[in-house]
C-alpha cells in the first residue's frame, strides 16, 4: 500500500505524520525521527523498501514539514521536551512496540529517549549522547539563523552540501538540497539550541533495550570519535553495535535506504 | 610559493571564476548575488578580489580600504591543510578543527555569504594547487 498522511493531536499540537502501511512485524514497529528542520519524507525511502515487512510511522515534529509550531511560532528547544513530545506521540498513536529512529539531532534524542522510555529498540544514526557547547561564536551563529537580514536556505547550502556522502545517488542529493530550500530559520535555530550543549551520558546506563549505532563514514560533522562514549557508556542493553558505513554521509537514510534497511532488519532479527 | 607568484594564482581564479566556472559560480553558489570585496590571507600577505554580481573585476594584494567585508587568514599551514581536504565548513568549525581559519568582516556578513566564499576558497584551492 502507498505511503499516506494523516494529523493527530500531541499536548495541543496538530502533529503531521506518515506511515507506509506495512504489516505488523513481531520485531516491532519503526518510529522514525527527521534531522534538523527537515521533515518525514526523509524516511520515503525506507517506507517504500519495508511495505510489506515493517509498519513505519515518521512524524513532522512541532514547526517541521506539516505540523503545527508551539505557540508563539517557535519549534521546541529543550531535549527533554522534545523527547517527551515524541513518547507522546506514540502514546497518541497507541504504539505499544516502539523502534525508535533517528538522525543527526534526533539520533542525538534516541539515546536519551530510550533511556527514559519502554522502546522495544533504537537506532541513532549520525548521532552523539554528547556535543559540548562551542562558545559565544557558535551561539552567535546559531542565532544567525533566524535573523532577518541573513536567508537560513542560502546561508545553509553549502554546509549541508557538504555533509553527503560520495556515493549518494543524484534523486537523493537533491532531495537532500530541496531540504535546505524548505527550512525555516526559526526552526532550525531551535533544533541547533537543541542539538549543542547536549549530554546525556549519565543517562546511558539506563538503556536495556538492543541499540544499533550507524555512521555514514563521509560525514565530517559526526566524526567516529563520537560514538565512542555511546560504546563505553551503553552498559546495560540487551545489545550493542556498531555499523560504519563507506561512502555515505549525515542523511543517511536519504542517501542509502537500501542499506539502513539491511543493517536494521539484520539487527533486529538478531535480537530473536 | 613568493607573494607575486600567489598573486598569479589569484589571477587564473579571476579567469576560472569569469569563464569556465561563471554558470556553476553564479547560479548553484549564490554568486550572482555577491558584489563587493572578499579578502584571503597567506600569513600576513592580503589577497582582495573585487566582484560584481559574481564577476571578478580585480585582485590585487592588500587590504580593502574601506575595511575588510568578507574574507579568510590563516596561516600558510592552515591553507595547506584546506588544500589538502578542500571541505571549507570543516576549515572553519570551531568544534572540529583544532586550528581554524579566522573569518574576516562581521559575524553577519560571513553568515550571509557562508556558500559563496566556500565555493570561492574551493576555487582557489583549485587555482593554487592543480
Amino acid at each position: 500500500m502507498a505511503i499516506t498522511g494523516g494529523y493527530i493531536v500531541i499536548n495541543g499540537i496538530k502533529t503531521y505524520y506518515e506511515t507506509n502501511n506495512g504489516p505488523a512485524n513481531p520485531q516491532g514497529t519503526i518510529v522514525a525521527l527527521h534531522t534538523a528542520g527537515r521533515d518525514c519524507r526523509q524516511y520515503h525511502g525506507m517506507m517504500d523498501i519495508w511495505a510489506n515487512q515493517y509498519t513505519v510511522v515518521a512524524l513532522d515534529m512541532p514547526a517541521h514539514g506539516k505540523s503545527w509550531p508551539l505557540p508563539g511560532n517557535v519549534g521546541i528547544s529543550d531535549y527533554r521536551q522534545y523527547n517527551q513530545f515524541v513518547w507522546d506521540f506514540i502514546q497518541g498513536m497507541e504504539i505499544k512496540d516502539p523502534i525508535v529512529i533517528g538522525c543527526s539531532v534526533a539520533g542525538n534524542m534516541v539515546y536519551h529517549i530510550a533511556a527514559t522510555y519502554p522502546v522495544r529498540a533504537m537506532v541513532a544514526m549520525q548521532a552523539s549522547p554528547r556535543i559540548k557547547a562551542m562558545g559565544t561564536s557558535y551561539g552567535a551563529t546559531v542565532d544567525l539563523l533566524d535573523h532577518p537580514y541573513v536567508s537560513c536556505q542560502h546561508s545553509h547550502w553549502d554546509f549541508s552540501e557538504s555533509l553527503i556522502g560520495s556515493k549518494c545517488p543524484s534523486d537523493a542529493h537533491d532531495f537532500i538540497m530541496w531540504g535546505v530550500c524548505q527550512e525555516c530559520g526559526r526552526t532550525k535555530k531551535a533544533d541547533l539550541s537543541i542539538y549543542n550543549n547536549y549530554d546525556v551520558t549519565e543517562h546511558l546506563k539506563n538503556i536495556i533495550c538492543p541499540c544499533l549505532l550507524i555512521r555514514g563514514e563521509e560525514d565530517w560533522n559526526v566524526p567516529a570519535h563520537y560514538y565512542e562514549t555511546a560504546m563505553k557508556s551503553i552498559v546495560n542493553a540487551e545489545k550493542l553495535e556498531f555499523q560504519s558505513v563507506p561512502g555515505y554521509g549525515h542523511f543517511i537514510m536519504v542517501e542509502a535506504p537500501e542499506v539502513i534497511c539491511g543493517l536494521i532488519d539484520h539487527f533486529l532479527k538478531g535480537c530473536d | 610559493m613568493t607573494d607575486k607568484q600567489r598573486l598569479e594564482k589569484f589571477k587564473r581564479l579571476q579567469e576560472m571564476i569569469n569563464g569556465a566556472e561563471a554558470e556553476e559560480f553564479k547560479h548553484y553558489w549564490d554568486g550572482r548575488f555577491f558584489t563587493g570585496d572578499m579578502t584571503f590571507i597567506f600569513d600576513k600577505t592580503p589577497y582582495t578580489m573585487y566582484f560584481f554580481k559574481g564577476t571578478m573585476i580585480d585582485v590585487e594584494i592588500g587590504k580593502p580600504v574601506n575595511g575588510y567585508n568578507v574574507g579568510i587568514k590563516g596561516t600558510q599551514e592552515q591553507w595547506d591543510d584546506f588544500f589538502a581536504h578542500r571541505n571549507f565548513q570543516l576549515s572553519i568549525s570551531v568544534k572540529h578543527c583544532a586550528n581554524p581559519f579566522e573569518e574576516l568582516g562581521s559575524a553577519l556578513t560571513n553568515r550571509q555569504n557562508n556558500t559563496v566564499v566556500a565555493q570561492v576558497m574551493r576555487l582557489t584551492a583549485k587555482a593554487i594547487c592543480d
